[in-house]
């Protein structure tokens, strides 16, 4: 009874320390995430696909590879 | 309302091959099937005029992609990384995949969706943890638990499976985590008839490791039989088996170190 309280109360600390580290972990890898991607253009996909342009450079995009239609009219 | 398509660009096969070897490594790791795969490669590679052959095995994926007339052929083969499944980021790169195909971006910013995506930590800090604590609690209730043993239930998932996040983003071996999880739940639960909380102790023990049992394993495994990818569907069951095995071992040292009979 002993062994089993004490294994109880060690892994129950051990629980809370490993939740406490996570909360403080998980903001801190936000914080870094965010500086390490603030230099890309927002993910909203097919906006700024022209500042890519790079001349000379065949796979970035420019205005001839883009072609304008209508929604409605398809 | 006028949207832009971006018409088919001329893509070196060697970066498209990297792109797709890239690619195909992250969707595997986020636990897609062998056919979803297939499909959302050759989407992309459709949508630059280029042809690919995929071989899947359980470690490694071997591409070869070469434009319609055969003048550029590219192998690559791909480690498949270790890493927990994420049906968020397996959506997200399946919905890459339709924008690449549908023309709404360019390969250069497809790139850097790509990268951003897989970089990117999308759970939120307490979600899952909460979601999956109430659905193990939900199972304790189905299988006769009172109201106090689904409590018990509840805080033992939680913390375990906030110790299965912590321990995966580490890169820990994901069979020791398994262990590691359901140890602390198994020791957690047993509190109930220790300090003899509820009438049903048994099933508070029984219930909380069950968010560790390794189901779209065992789906993706059939999955993939059925589309006669027999050495992946294998491997996958091996897989499965293993972390079957492996949270077994974790619930009974649990049960052995708190004086909890098996049988």
């Amino acid at each position: 009874m002993e062994t089993a309280l004490i294994t109880w109360i060690v892994i129950a600390a051990f629980a809370i320390i490993v939740l406490i580290y996570d909360i403080f972990h998980h903001r801190r890898k936000k914080e870094l995430h965010k500086l390490k991607f603030q230099h890309l253009h927002p993910i909203e996909l097919g906006k700024e696909c022209d500042e890519l342009y790079i001349p000379g450079d065949i796979n970035s995009c420019h205005d001839s590879d883009v072609i304008e239609y209508d929604e409605e009219l398809v | 309302m006028t949207e832009k398509i971006y018409k088919e660009c001329t893509i070196p096969a060697t970066e498209m091959c990297a792109f797709l070897a890239d690619y195909c490594s992250s969707l595997f790791t986020s636990g897609s099937t062998c056919i979803r795969l297939e499909k959302n490669v050759a989407r992309i590679a459709e949508a630059y005029g280029m042809t690919v052959e995929i071989t899947i095995l359980p470690r490694h994926i071997h591409l070869t992609v070469h434009d319609k007339s055969f003048h550029e052929v590219v192998t690559a083969i791909t480690s498949i990384g270790e890493g927990p499944i994420s049906f968020d980021l397996n959506t997200r790169l399946s919905k890459l995949s339709w924008q690449i195909a549908d023309g709404k971006i360019c390969f250069n910013e497809a790139r850097d969706v790509f990268h951003r995506l897989v970089n990117t930590p999308y759970r939120n800090l307490f979600n899952l943890p909460l979601i999956v604590s109430c659905a193990n609690a939900s199972f304790c209730r189905l299988f006769g638990g009172d109201w106090i043993a689904m409590a018990v239930v509840f805080v033992a998932t939680f913390l375990g499976y906030v110790l299965k996040l912590v321990l995966s983003e580490k890169g820990v071996d994901y069979r020791i985590t398994v262990v590691c999880c359901a140890f602390l739940s198994t020791v957690l639960a047993a509190g109930d008839g220790m300090f003899g909380l509820s009438t049903t102790p048994d099933v508070a023990v029984a219930t909380s490791v069950l968010y560790l049992v390794p189901g779209i394993p065992f789906i993706n495994s059939f999955s993939d039989m059925l589309d006669r990818h027999y050495i992946c569907a294998f491997g996958r069951l091996m897989n499965a088996v293993v972390l079957t095995f492996c949270l077994s071992f974790g619930l009974g040292l649990g049960m052995i170190l708190m004086g909890i009979p098996m049988f």
